[in-house]
């Protein structure tokens, strides 16, 4: 793969203002040039091989490329309901038939000097040098203090070229005190099309006493990458619920980092997977417990049929002065077939003695005495396994508390299962 | 309607069933009676076609369509479409599957193999109240996973409930009377005789003469040692509850 000549086009392409930016954006590209993509020699790769995608032959998104087609429009619109605020961006390009008014809450701003990062402790280091090379904006989604937005708002990201694109995206949200919003990141590539890539880093920041959900659903087709880095941090009193609803893609990685800067702030994290064929699914969760009196609690599922694999770790930090921490974390997977396979990671570090926190996982498959109670009903072997993988994952999906978005997720996951359950 | 030639079968390579003979007519209740490991739920197993019973010899002719066919060229589910029930003894517990989807599904899925449109759901909920009338069953239990947390005697209400919403043409009731009270299986009879029509046939599989109080057989056989050993009426089982099944069996 040659991602200098990639990068060369991206640059001339997509330069930015400032010059500092600029070499920022060099530096970044050059980073990624020496240590490369993570591999499972890094510890926090153990579970996932990038080989797949370093044989692809990735160009840099277009944003020549960026007009859809007739029926390409038409299918994106079933995925953006009425009852939601849209925001569609295609290839990069927010999309202004598809999107409904921002209305103050959306901007999309060339990149500056301070939004590129060099942390070399970040585990997902490596990525997000590849996500900066390939940046020249972010999206910044604001809601103002005391400000309640009543729809959920939507953020979709349209991947639509014919050839292996790959593409990165930046958001940035910041909920400002007392603010409320329901937010779900959906990224939709098209079938058929060939193999794509998105690399999504995502950056939170909830103030004092607001509140957010924040749903992140990967239903792209069976021949996408899709790499998350999300850090959502939290103020006192801040509240937020969160949800990853992985469906589609064949290799996924979520590295979700939660991280507690004030006092008497609730974490909900929630994940669902459901995998089938070679899906691959990893999870890296990093709950940061800096300062004490907050509660977080976890809990992942997987179901995995075929010959899929999840990998969860649950990676909790309390640390020394983060008295009265409370954090929960647990893992349960369903497996379907014998070829399927399930990690689970717990990583507890508690440097704090006056704290409470429990971590499980459970690995199961279906009981046989449960289908035949099914099937001597006349409910055929596919409804059965579908009802009770559906009875598996939806409490979850109930967690996320708005009907409208239940609705919308419960849609997405039954039609997984149909899927699914053909294949079993 | 149903017809036992010679049956031997086996769970886990230890026979079983070893040469059962039985005919069953429309209309007809049979109580199955015997000692324990006698192969009576065995016998219910293979019937509904659970997996882990096989039949190594004999056959099980079921009508369908007014044809015999043979009943195990049939998939478990297919039985059941065609009018087969098997009341579990045991009935497992299905965490995260309503109640109500459950019946509900069930009930289409027959529907459906009829060639028939599917009930709405607020359609079967109203069929539903009635059916949950006979077995005296609060509606709260419908929005509750099938059978999870249910006491015994509930678990058992539920499976009469099913057979009355399903209706089948051949109800096999494995052992339903066992760890009841006297209301309860009051209630169960009652839930059965309902079911009773000169279409039905019913197996019941019992140890006690106590639920032939209430449902009245037309024939009542022993079996032993994998084989029915003796037929009567349901005088039979009058004598069996005096004299035990020792005189019979040596």
């Amino acid at each position: 793969m040659n991602w200098e000549n990639n990068y060369l086009n991206f640059k001339n392409s997509s330069a930015l203002d400032s010059v500092k930016a600029n070499e920022k954006r060099q530096k970044s590209f050059e980073q990624f040039l020496t240590l490369g993509l993570p591999t499972k020699r890094d510890e926090a790769w153990k579970y996932t091989s990038l080989s797949d995608f370093k044989e692809i032959e990735w160009k840099s998104h277009d944003e020549a490329e960026a007009n859809l087609t007739h029926e390409q429009m038409q299918e994106i619109s079933k995925q953006l309901p009425s009852d939601f605020i849209n925001f569609v961006f295609v290839n990069g390009i927010l999309n202004n038939t598809l999107s409904d008014d921002a209305d103050g809450l959306i901007d999309l701003i060339e990149l500056s000097e301070e939004d590129f990062e060099f942390d070399v402790k970040n585990v997902e280091d490596r990525l997000l040098n590849l996500s900066q090379a390939f940046l020249n904006k972010k999206i910044n989604l604001t809601v103002a203090s005391h400000k309640f937005v009543e729809k959920p708002v939507q953020v979709v990201f349209v991947q639509s070229s014919k050839s292996s694109v790959y593409l990165s995206e930046k958001l940035n949200v910041r909920l400002a005190e007392n603010a409320e919003m329901k937010l779900i990141i959906n990224s939709i590539s098209f079938i058929n099309s060939t193999a794509d890539a998105i690399n999504l880093n995502v950056n939170i920041h909830v103030e004092k006493a607001a509140r957010l959900t924040y749903v992140q659903l990967q239903n792209e087709d069976s021949e996408s990458f899709h790499f998350s880095q999300c850090l959502l941090e939290l103020d006192s009193t801040a509240q937020v619920q969160t949800l990853v609803l992985s469906l589609g893609n064949k290799l996924t990685r979520n590295y979700f980092h939660l991280k507690f800067l004030g006092e008497n702030a609730y974490a909900a994290v929630y994940g669902l997977g459901v995998l089938d064929g070679n899906q691959h699914l990893d999870n890296y969760t990093f709950i940061q417990h800096a300062i004490g009196n907050n509660q977080s609690v976890q809990h992942y599922k997987s179901i995995l049929s075929g010959s899929s694999h999840s990998a969860f770790r649950g990676r909790v930090l309390i640390e020394r002065d983060a008295q009265k921490a409370n954090s929960e974390q647990l893992n349960n997977n369903l497996l379907l077939t014998r070829t399927a396979q399930a990690d689970s990671v717990p990583q507890l570090e508690i440097y704090a003695d006056d704290v409470k926190a429990g971590h499980g996982a459970t690995f199961g498959q279906l009981d046989k005495d449960e289908i035949f109670y099914f099937l001597s009903r006349g409910i055929n072997q596919y409804q059965a396994v579908k009802m009770l993988s559906y009875g598996f994952a939806k409490e979850l999906i109930y967690k996320v508390e708005n009907e409208t978005m239940q609705n919308y997720l419960i849609a997405a996951l039954n039609q997984k299962l149909d899927r699914m359950v053909q294949n079993v | 309607m149903l017809e036992i030639n010679n049956l031997y079968a086996k769970v886990e390579d230890k026979e079983i069933l070893k040469g059962l003979s039985l005919k069953v007519k429309a209309g007809e209740v049979h109580a199955i009676m015997g000692p324990n490991g006698s192969g009576k739920s065995t016998l219910s197993k293979v019937l509904a076609g659970h997996p882990a019973y096989e039949v190594t010899s004999g056959e099980i002719n079921y009508e369908v369509n007014f044809k015999m066919q043979s009943l195990l060229e049939l998939e478990p589910d297919v039985r059941a479409k065609e009018g087969v029930f098997l009341a579990f003894q045991y009935p497992v517990e299905i965490p995260g599957v309503s109640n109500f989807s459950f019946l509900h599904t069930a009930f289409n899925s027959i529907l459906q193999h009829q060639g028939s449109e599917p009930m709405s759901e607020g359609e079967f909920r109203e069929f539903l109240y009635q059916k949950m009338k006979i077995v005296q069953m609060k509606p709260e239990y419908l929005e509750r996973p099938v059978n999870v947390g249910f006491s015994g005697g509930e678990k058992k209400k539920n499976e009469i409930l099913q057979m009355a919403v399903l209706s089948p043409r051949l109800a096999l009731l494995d052992e339903t009377d066992s760890g009841l009270d006297i209301d309860a299986l009051k209630i169960v009879a009652e839930g059965v005789n309902k079911l009773r029509s000169k279409q039905n046939a019913i197996i019941l599989i019992t140890h006690y003469q106590r639920l032939l109080d209430y449902i009245k057989p037309d024939f009542v056989h022993v079996l032993s040692g994998g084989k029915i050993i003796q037929t009567g009426d349901a005088s039979l089982a009058l004598e069996l509850e005096k004299k035990g099944y020792d005189w019979l069996v040596n």
